[in-house]
């Protein structure tokens, strides 16, 4: 049978429809036109992770379509995936290395780059010391570009000053889930949502923000008449339409409503007793000290939070907080939570309080009970988080702290005994504090924005690129102008994610291979050869010893088996996860400690876990199903007692608004991708502010008028939207415009948690007038 | 051109697909699946096709969501060669 291209175009685009729809049982008899090459892969934009199918043809990226045999994602994408193949071969893509003189970046050959950037940091570590140099990584990289780099600036040249962007989005889940259970990462997977009775989705804006689980919620939400959902956020964004119960507290103010719902809980007796005798111990901080308490003590304590009083404290109606906590209790339930939780400076806290809640109920660990931080970037938790690229943390859950884990690192690296630091270096935000003050002396900022990104960002803005004698050296890798790069004094040519292989790991634990499919263009490297040319270069000078890294890796296939290696015995353990699997199948959950294994969907429940079986965690007395909370302390997770404190800068009379900021469906992070297909662009073509439209009647602001918003540290102007969106006394801005005007960051506050170190991006006061 | 399925609310579920088939450049297929139909958009380019997803299908009444499966880009003003230089300048 003959057909035409279009014929094949829109067969193909059907069956791929019935495919995702159908759990992908036809997915075979998709017509492909025949020049076409249809690679596995993975989407390169947030955490959910969903298997794609990229199309290459003549050597060009031209399709891309969902992985209708995805074990998770079953063939869906969102908008912002389908239009890779556009972003991918933008025209501004940068091609050949720049340097920057008299004040302008000018076109630079890799070896003068390379030479000038390795020779600045060799200068500032003899001259100053390690601490002097720095690396600000990302949730981006490929695992391996962020091992490495991890690597090498701890192992190799003897500094902690490693951080990454996921110190801005994640940080505080991190807080929660080792504070709570001992070790990061989620215990449940995506095959809860299933299971699930309940969803309690708190700070999160799952519909525009991971689409695909909300098509997941929603399709269980229709399939079974008795699922039900819980939200609690104080902006109504879209996933308000499918909510049962919907909590808006006072911005900042929701920890009385965790404590609230706890209270009900046990004062219906609706906890679980076997559970927490089993499974939980109590604790409070005294004197900066944390200190055991009874369960008696926790009912006593959660007395302060009776319905009435949390509404007091939160603005929340007292018979909606009674009415959550008894259908959360019911279950099975399963909550999802992001930025909301996660970017306050009680981020932790409220991480824990989540926590508090499955915990007393007992409602982990089976088919539909977890609490499960959703993450933002496609490698915040394979690549930084795991691999322990932060400031404070090495790889596979072992702490900079520790000897022991620094001398198992220094012993898998080949490095020097003792050049691990045993203080954390300097998070994010203390970072580009140093750089402003210049005892940051030299800089390398791998695949992220924080020119855009950073709270308060006019201060570091300045710190990076303000013209005066002794600014520190900027080195920036990237595949796109952005606002960072302008910044730089050297701009780097990056491969994007599929002109290289690597590994990206996501929300739910799963290694995901993608693989290189077209040659980057012009000059462009990928950050992993990048980092090896950098090292070598080091190792030259002398800052680095010889052989430390040089020669030791060719591709990223050399270092996944160190890094599989490195998480033997540990809590990850994933030396079953080898590069040979993941080229064959759609991703392996850890722990998967040997080659055989399937993969882990919960953690912590016996039978289920590997960790339980062999190694170091196992315990063998336990019956199928059975719990055990092995890395924490006495095998006992952590129910806290938290003071309900709200935010660092609430608003007042001068600044009367709570400016709260976020994404857009069309639109990821700061826009270095999107803002590059000219129709994802066209959706949002301006800066918007959502205001309620009560206040904007107050102030006399017309729809679609310009407003200025204002806080202490700086102003932005933006479109208004009033939509009864944001509860009064609220407004809300995405970041995801580039223009000096909308650049929202420049009016966020740079206050952070004390635990995670991650600012308060959700919350600070600011004026609103008419532009 | 771009394949998609719609989810809908189920009580309305044929009101909503009527009005869905109205847009043109739109055509609607059948799901084996309660509350969900699928489409296939086609347009002169992918700023028309985008347009009626967004602009035109998402806010009919009895649209719960619209989730893109394929995109097929047949562009070949799409560039391939290297393009030099980059906008730079100190903020």
């Amino acid at each position: 049978m003959r057909s035409t291209r279009r014929e094949f175009m829109k067969t193909a685009a059907v069956s791929a429809v019935v495919a995702a729809t159908s759990g992908g049982a036809v997915a075979e008899t998709v017509l492909r036109p025949e020049p076409i090459r249809w690679v596995k892969s993975v989407c390169r934009f947030c955490g959910t992770g969903c298997g794609v199918m990229l199309g290459v043809r003549d050597g060009r990226f031209v399709a891309l379509r969902g992985d209708a045999k995805h074990p998770t994602t079953k063939g869906l994408v969102c908008a912002k995936s389908l239009f890779l193949p556009k972003i991918v071969q933008a025209k501004d893509r940068l091609k050949v290395p720049q340097i920057r003189k008299n004040g302008v970046l000018k076109d630079a050959s890799w070896d003068e780059a390379m030479e000038l950037v390795a020779s600045k940091f060799a200068e500032s570590i003899q001259k100053h010391g390690p601490d002097s140099v720095a690396f600000y990584g990302s949730g981006q990289a490929m695992s391996e570009e962020s091992y490495l780099a991890n690597r090498l600036f701890k192992g190799g040249i003897g500094t902690n000053n490693v951080e990454g962007n996921p110190r801005l989005c994640m940080a505080s889940a991190v807080g929660g889930y080792v504070t709570t259970f001992g070790k990061d990462e989620p215990m449940g997977s995506y095959d809860d949502i299933d299971h699930a009775k309940v969803f309690f989705l708190v700070g999160s804006n799952t519909a525009e923000c991971h689409p695909v689980i909300f098509d997941r919620i929603l399709a269980t939400k229709q399939a079974r008449k008795d699922v039900l959902v819980i939200v609690l956020d104080p902006r109504r964004s879209p996933i308000a339409e499918i909510a049962d119960v919907m909590l808006d507290p006072k911005p900042g103010f929701d920890l009385p409503v965790f404590h609230s719902m706890a209270h009900v809980i046990i004062k219906e007796n609706l906890h679980d007793p076997d559970f927490i005798a089993k499974h939980c111990q109590f604790k409070i901080v005294k004197d900066g000290k944390p200190v055991n308490v009874s369960f008696d003590d926790y009912v006593k304590f959660l007395e302060g939070f009776t319905p009435r009083k949390a509404e007091l404290q939160s603005g929340v109606p007292a018979d909606q907080i009674v009415e959550a906590a008894r259908l959360f209790a019911k279950g099975p339930t399963m909550s999802f939570w992001t930025m909301g939780l996660n970017q306050r400076s009680r981020g932790v806290w409220a991480n824990n309080l989540m926590h508090n809640l499955h915990l007393i109920t007992g409602q982990i660990g089976k088919p539909g009970m977890t609490p499960f931080s959703l993450t933002g970037q496609p490698n915040a938790c394979g690549g930084v988080r795991d691999t322990g690229s932060l400031c404070h943390i090495l790889p596979y859950g072992r702490s900079v702290k520790k000897a022991k884990h620094r001398e198992e690192m220094e012993k898998l690296w080949g490095a020097k005994p003792g050049t691990i630091p045993p203080k954390p270096g300097l998070n994010t935000i203390e970072m580009f504090r140093a750089l402003a003050r210049d005892e940051i002396k030299a800089m390398l900022i791998l695949t992220t924005n924080p020119g855009q990104s950073l709270p308060n960002a006019s201060v570091y803005r300045d710190a990076m690129g303000k013209p005066r004698p002794g600014k520190p050296f900027i080195c920036v890798i990237d595949a796109y102008p952005t606002r960072t790069t302008e910044l730089a004094d050297v701009v780097l040519p990056a491969a994007m994610w599929s002109e290289k292989t690597g590994v990206f790991g996501m929300s739910e634990r799963r290694y995901q291979l993608h693989p290189k499919i077209i040659d980057a263009p012009g000059e462009s490297r990928s950050d992993f050869d990048v980092l090896l040319d950098f090292a070598t270069r080091l190792e030259e000078k002398g800052v680095v010893p010889k052989g430390y890294i040089g020669g030791k890796f060719k591709t990223t296939d050399d270092i996944w088996e160190e890094m599989r290696e490195a998480s033997r015995d540990t809590a990850y353990d994933f030396r079953g996860i080898t590069r040979e699997r993941l080229r064959n199948e759609r991703g392996v959950r850890w722990p998967a400690p040997t080659p055989n294994h399937p993969g882990t969907s919960r953690r912590f429940v016996k039978g289920e876990d590997p960790i339980l079986d062999a190694g170091p965690y196992a315990d063998n007395t336990l019956k199928p199903g059975e719990i055990k909370f092995y890395a924490a302390p006495k095998f006992r997770a952590t129910v806290w007692l938290r003071p309900p404190l709200g935010p660092s800068e609430p608003p007042d009379d001068e600044y009367p608004f709570v400016l709260s900021t976020g994404r857009v469906l069309e639109h990821w992070h700061t826009g270095t991708m999107t803002m590059r297909a000219r129709e994802l662009r066209r959706s949002y073509p301006e800066c918007f502010c959502e205001i309620n439209p009560k206040d904007a009647k107050r102030l006399g602001i017309k729809n679609g008028s310009r407003v200025k918003i204002t806080s202490r540290r700086g102003t932005a102007w933006a479109k208004a939207r009033l939509i009864a969106g944001p509860r009064e006394g609220m407004i809300f801005v995405p970041f995801c415009w580039e223009d000096d005007p909308s650049l929202i960051n420049r009016v966020t506050i740079d206050a952070y948690d004390p635990g995670s170190k991650q600012p308060e991006f959700k919350i600070c006061a600011v004026k609103l007038e008419k532009a | 051109m771009v394949g998609a399925y719609v989810r809908a609310k189920t009580a309305d579920l044929g009101g909503t697909r009527r009005r869905a088939e109205e847009i043109e450049g739109l055509e609607t297929f059948d799901l084996e699946r309660e509350g969900m139909f699928g489409v296939v958009v086609e347009g002169p380019s992918i700023d028309a096709v985008h347009d009626v997803i967004e602009g035109r299908l998402t806010r009919l009444e009895g649209v719960l969501g619209v989730f893109p499966v394929s995109l097929e880009i047949d562009d070949p003003s799409v560039p391939t060669g290297a393009v030099k230089g980059t906008p730079g300048g100190v903020s």
